[in-house]
């Protein structure tokens, strides 16, 4: 047994169970080594109604070490690469404790995008536009949420597609190609194409 | 020798070896109860050996003329080896407070009529009691257990109830023996049941990373007591250990509770000594040998949960929430440690990184203990090293020679 299964479905029951707490956990497929775990925006921040996607992969000597969490939605945040998503958070790194779980994780993370740390950050960019332009920060930040991080309809996601001149046929495929992922179903139509 | 000494196995009806065994096939001949280890000089068990601790003497045992060999009644008539009153087994029964052949141990019932038949129903006064004689007689094993095939015509001795072990093991003849046992199964008793207690209250205490219970559980379906009902109401700790732990898994498999660990060396707490967050012996553990490689030390050596820094965890079979208990556990563990050898150490011939503040004993091959030695840490580059023992001696001899050079 490369990590200890037992533990991460008992962590699964509970996060299921507490629905309140704003995050939550997608199985893919049958693999307890992958999951997403799903964090809503926090409110009053530029990310408030919207719903990240994090790639978490549980590393084999799980819980001694923490899993490894990425950002799947593009996110604009001094801590988080603007590039791959990668998270910069202590716990997730040397301060990790067995006694985390991935719902405490996942909603360190969500404290994480209402209060950036620009001091450590992981995108300096970013970074550097939170510290000397915070107005502007905050609007590609609310721009990225908007764009990236809206759970759109399927149905919305097909009629937009369809109206740019795909069949609609395609455009479905496409879609169950790349789980709902509308920019990378444009992408592959016009690559297909 | 063992010639004469009756094989026990075919006692018990086992011997496979027929006329081949060494040992004697004649009820006539004694069984040993004498513990062979004993004899030899030393028994590892001690007190608590199911042999007997005596020295035989060899005038009687298997002596054909010994009360050991008596196997029939009447035996009055034979002369006692001190040559005392005659006392067989029977009359000393009759007549001894406490008698040794009256305890319940014994399913052979003698007929109602059975003194009259010897003609001793006629005798006016009971016979005296040779208390030195039979004060050096082992007692009887079977009857020690509950029940003596041989009943009133057996050799032995058959001891009282004790009350505390629930065993016939009270030697009848020899007071002190009897009250000091019966001193020491109480107290072992009371501790047996201190700890289930102990263990009982620690069923539901969760390991804080695998999140599991470290015991098994006390079983929901307890309230069906007396009928099928969960081993835990029936007494468990009467039971064999083995038996238990089959009767256990098997209920609890089927009751769908969680049974704790699989493996019975798991279900230990590691108790850390700076807080009271709970967790199992193999996670801590596990946590604190660094298994990840990006932790500091620092952090790997805190409470995963309130991250308090504890320098050692102490291994525990049941949970201890109360700060004395949790203070005598710790005592105890290093006391036990004190006794095993350092392996650093190696007997003088290793140096023990640990030096002084080692938990375990650093003794010499004959036992002497090392001499205290003083540990100098100091903050370095690389961050903190462990120098040569320095010695306040060693300051105080450079101090004498510089000031008698000034001196000089």
């Amino acid at each position: 047994m490369p990590y200890d299964a037992a533990r991460v479905q008992k962590e699964l029951v509970e996060i299921e169970r507490d629905k309140a707490s704003g995050v939550g956990i997608e199985m893919k497929g049958d693999n307890l080594g992958h999951l997403v775990g799903v964090i809503k925006g926090p409110e009053s921040s530029p990310y408030d109604g919207g719903t990240f996607k994090v790639d978490i992969e549980i590393t084999p000597s799980y819980p001694f070490e923490p899993p490894k969490m990425r950002f799947i939605t593009k996110v604009w945040h001094p801590n988080v690469s603007s590039q791959n998503g990668a998270i910069c958070l202590d716990i997730l790194k040397d301060q990790w404790s067995p006694a985390l779980t991935l719902k405490t994780a996942l909603l360190s993370v969500q404290a994480l995008l209402s209060s950036p740390e620009p001091d450590d950050p992981q995108d300096a960019v970013v970074a550097k536009q939170y510290i000397n332009e915070q107005e502007t920060f905050r609007s590609t930040a609310r721009y990225w949420t908007e764009a990236f991080a809206k759970v759109v309809n399927d149905d919305d996601k097909v009629t937009r597609l369809v109206e740019m001149g795909f069949g609609e046929g395609d455009v479905k495929a496409a879609l169950a190609k790349c789980g709902g992922d509308e920019n990378a179903a444009l992408e592959q139509l016009c690559g297909g194409s | 020798m063992t010639n004469r000494i009756l094989c026990k196995y075919y006692a018990s009806g086992a011997c496979r070896k027929g006329d081949a065994c060494p040992f004697s096939h004649d009820w006539n001949d004694p069984m040993s109860q004498v513990c062979k280890f004993y004899l030899l000089g030393s028994c590892g068990y001690g007190n608590r050996c199911r042999y007997n601790h005596t020295r035989p003497d060899r005038a009687t045992v298997g002596s054909p003329s010994s009360p050991v060999g008596f196997r029939n009644i009447p035996v009055a008539s034979r002369p006692s080896p001190q040559g005392t009153a005659a006392v067989s087994p029977a009359s000393a029964a009759a007549a001894s407070p406490p008698p040794p052949l009256a305890s319940p141990g014994f399913c052979m019932r003698l007929p109602e009529n059975f003194d009259d038949e010897l003609g001793w129903g006629e005798v006016p006064e009971e016979p005296e009691v040779d208390v030195g004689y039979w004060a050096k007689q082992p007692l009887c094993s079977m009857a020690m257990k509950g029940f003596c095939a041989r009943g009133a015509t057996c050799p032995y001795l058959h001891g009282e109830l004790c009350s505390s072990c629930g065993k016939w093991c009270l030697h009848p003849y020899r007071p002190e023996e009897s009250a000091k046992h019966a001193q020491r199964c109480a107290e072992e008793r009371a501790k047996k049941d201190k700890d289930e207690a102990l263990r009982r209250s620690s069923a539901d205490v969760e390991c804080g990373i695998c999140l599991e219970q470290a015991l098994p559980a006390v079983c929901g379906a307890a309230g069906l007591e007396g009928s099928a009902g969960c081993l835990w109401s029936r007494g468990a700790g009467r039971l064999c250990r083995l038996a238990f732990e089959l009767w256990a898994r098997a209920w609890c498999m089927s009751c769908q509770t969680v049974m704790g660990k699989e493996r019975k060396a798991d279900r230990r707490f590691g108790i850390l000594t700076a807080c009271d967050h709970s967790f199992c012996l193999g996670c801590i553990r596990g946590w604190r040998a660094g298994a990840t490689t990006n932790s500091a030390e620092e952090v790997t050596r805190s409470c995963p949960i309130c991250r308090t820094r504890s320098h050692f965890i102490v291994p525990s079979t049941f949970w201890v929430s109360c700060a004395d208990d949790k203070e005598a556990l710790v005592q105890n563990y290093r006391e036990k440690l004190a006794m095993i050898p350092c392996k650093h150490f190696n007997y003088g011939n290793g140096s023990c990184p640990f030096g002084g503040s080692c938990f375990y004993a650093h003794a010499d091959s004959s036992g002497r203990p090392e001499e205290a030695q003083t540990l100098r840490h100091a903050a370095t580059e690389d961050g903190v090293s462990v120098l040569q023992p320095v010695r306040l001696s060693s300051f105080l001899d450079g101090f004498d020679r510089a000031t008698r050079l000034t001196h000089a």
